[in-house]
């Protein structure tokens, strides 16, 4: 009988005992594979959906972008708007392709609990958005408004009907409406730059200008150059990317720190396990060395045993996780409110075989300790103790 | 687009529950029913409305509301098309025990984009549903006098939520 053959059977013993270390293992694994996962399709999904943005630099006045952001979503002043003028400045720099202008304004909602994002734009915005698919027409006049898909949903409204503004006594005819693009431009109501400066009181003033550039590789240099405008801020979408990355990635570390403490844990869960069988099987482990068995034979039975108690683990863990991660996917969209569009947790077989691969890890050294026990034993003072 | 214009259409929330029963009832509490709307149901109800259901309207929900272990009435919510936006009905109904006696104890309304909505959400307006029942047409301008004669698509689109919510709940309570 191989040592295989002989190790599988000696699961069978205590089933119990058995099962809930290939619980505490596959458990383990399984969240470690989600949080690997997640890292990987989170990074991928994040990229994609801010190159989908199709803007590479965005000015914004100086001062902090996210507090800005909120503020405006908030239905907030914000301190700081870029004078319209900016546009020209901007537009002569070598490398820019297209300036977009853009005037962003809330208005709360509190018995709806939500508010209404008004963007007042000019025909840079679809040059810029290329990829945008627009049922009706763009913004021609100053009563025209563009619906985002979900804000035509809310609305119940579309190409010919009337938006009516009560909080400012202005009603826009609805001209189009974006097919869903799955971002957040399907959250808006986009407006005529005009319009906007003059309906919430900020002429000739802006909240950013967007921009798309001949070549992404020149961001660097175009950004030193917008950055000697006095009073203005640029941001990268490398740093957008970035700063989100890096809120998620303190969350993560602290997860992964747990995960990794509970992967050590069902480690000494193996241990412990395999130890115990040792110690129930010492008369008969004596047997075998002394009918013959190479104390090797012996010490390669027990750590085979830790071995492959470690990947039924694990594997179990691996398929728990595969079948979970879709309605994990839907719990965490749930609770984040930066999760992107696209798979945010994807499977992927190099995370796949890394779990695998520290499985065997975990049951080689955990298997360790018992197998040396198992080896050294002295058939004949065993033996004798009978 | 359409399809999932239709689907919002019923996914309309009840945005003050406790605010609305303690002002409309004085109650405490409710408790929500859902009533399946069969094809056959869905036919008697289209026949007494003279109009279609909506696409998704297999499912209707309902607010049983109590005072203490009393029920008190029964509230519903519709999301309609206004003259500029939606609309969102909420309709307060009581009956004593023959569900052929359900009156109508109060309309209002908890969002809407329209200019009249001054007028739209004024007693005036509002106040003529109170006290009618599933025998009363609701139509607009001969049953129910417009908010006011720009308001006209806006005030039709409401008395045709109530109607609708009055219609389906007598059906399904006295089936």
């Amino acid at each position: 009988m191989s040592l295989f053959l002989i190790a599988l059977r000696n699961f069978t013993r205590h089933k119990i005992r058995t099962g809930i270390a290939v619980v505490s293992i596959g458990v383990a694994v399984a969240v470690l594979f989600t949080m690997l996962s997640f890292n990987q399709g989170y990074e991928n999904s994040l990229r994609n959906h801010i190159q989908k943005m199709g803007i590479h630099l965005m000015v914004i006045p100086i001062g902090c972008p996210y507090e800005a952001a909120s503020l405006i979503l908030k239905g907030g002043q914000i301190d700081n708007y870029l004078p319209y003028s900016i546009v020209n400045d901007v537009q002569q720099i070598s490398g820019i392709q297209i300036a977009a202008p853009v005037l962003m304004h809330g208005i709360v909602k509190p018995d709806e609990g939500r508010t209404d994002i008004y963007m007042g734009v000019d025909e840079n915005i679809v040059k810029l958005k290329n990829w945008w698919r627009i049922k009706g027409e763009f913004l021609r006049e100053e009563h025209d408004v563009v619906l985002g898909y979900d804000v035509s949903l809310i609305e119940l409204s579309n190409v010919g009907d009337q938006i009516y503004l009560p909080e400012l006594d202005f009603t826009f005819n609805v001209v189009g409406v974006l097919e869903a693009t799955g971002t957040e431009d399907d959250g808006f109501f986009y407006i005529p730059l005009s319009t906007s400066q003059q309906l919430f009181d900020k002429k000739d003033l802006l909240t950013s200008v967007q921009i798309r550039l001949d070549d992404p590789s020149l961001a660097s240099t175009v950004t030193r150059t917008l950055e000697k405008i006095p009073q203005v801020e640029v941001i990268t979408m490398s740093e957008l990317l970035g700063t989100m990355l890096s809120l998620v990635g303190s969350m993560q570390t602290i997860v992964l720190s747990i995960v990794i403490i509970v992967l050590v844990i069902a480690g000494f869960g193996v241990l412990n396990t395999i130890l115990m069988s040792v110690f129930e099987r010492i008369k008969e482990l004596a047997i075998m060395i002394a009918t013959g068995a190479g104390r090797f034979h012996v010490f390669a039975l027990v750590w085979i045993e830790s071995m492959m108690l470690a990947l039924i683990g694990g594997t179990m863990g691996l398929i728990l996780a595969a079948v979970a991660d879709r309605l994990l996917e839907g719990l965490l969209r749930r609770f984040m409110p930066l999760a992107p569009a696209g798979e945010i947790i994807t499977f992927r077989i190099d995370i796949f075989l890394f779990c695998i691969l520290l499985t065997l890890v975990i049951g080689l050294i955990a298997g360790i300790y018992p197998a040396l026990i198992a080896a050294r034993q002295k058939p004949v003072k065993v033996l004798r103790a009978v | 687009m359409k399809l999932l214009l239709i689907i919002i259409t019923s996914l309309c929330v009840w945005r003050f529950p406790d605010r609305d029963i303690k002002e409309i009832y004085d109650a405490d509490s409710y408790e929500t029913i859902f009533y399946d709307v069969s094809e056959k149901d869905q036919a008697i109800i289209e026949e007494i409305l003279g109009y279609p259901l909506d696409v998704d309207e297999t499912q209707f929900k309902f607010f049983t509301v109590f005072n203490g272990s009393d029920t008190v009435g029964t509230v519903a919510t519709h999301l309609g098309k206004g003259q500029y936006g939606a609309i969102e009905v909420v309709v307060a109904m009581f009956y004593d025990n023959d569900p052929n006696k359900i009156k109508i104890k109060e309309v209002r309304i908890q969002r809407d984009r329209e200019k009249d909505r001054v007028n739209l959400r004024g007693d005036a307006f509002l106040g003529q549903f109170k006290g009618k029942g599933i025998d009363d047409p609701l139509t607009v301008p001969d049953d129910i006098t417009p908010a006011s004669e720009h308001s006209e698509k806006s005030s039709k689109a409401i008395a045709f939520a109530v109607r609708k919510l009055v219609v389906v709940y007598h059906y399904m309570v006295s089936k």
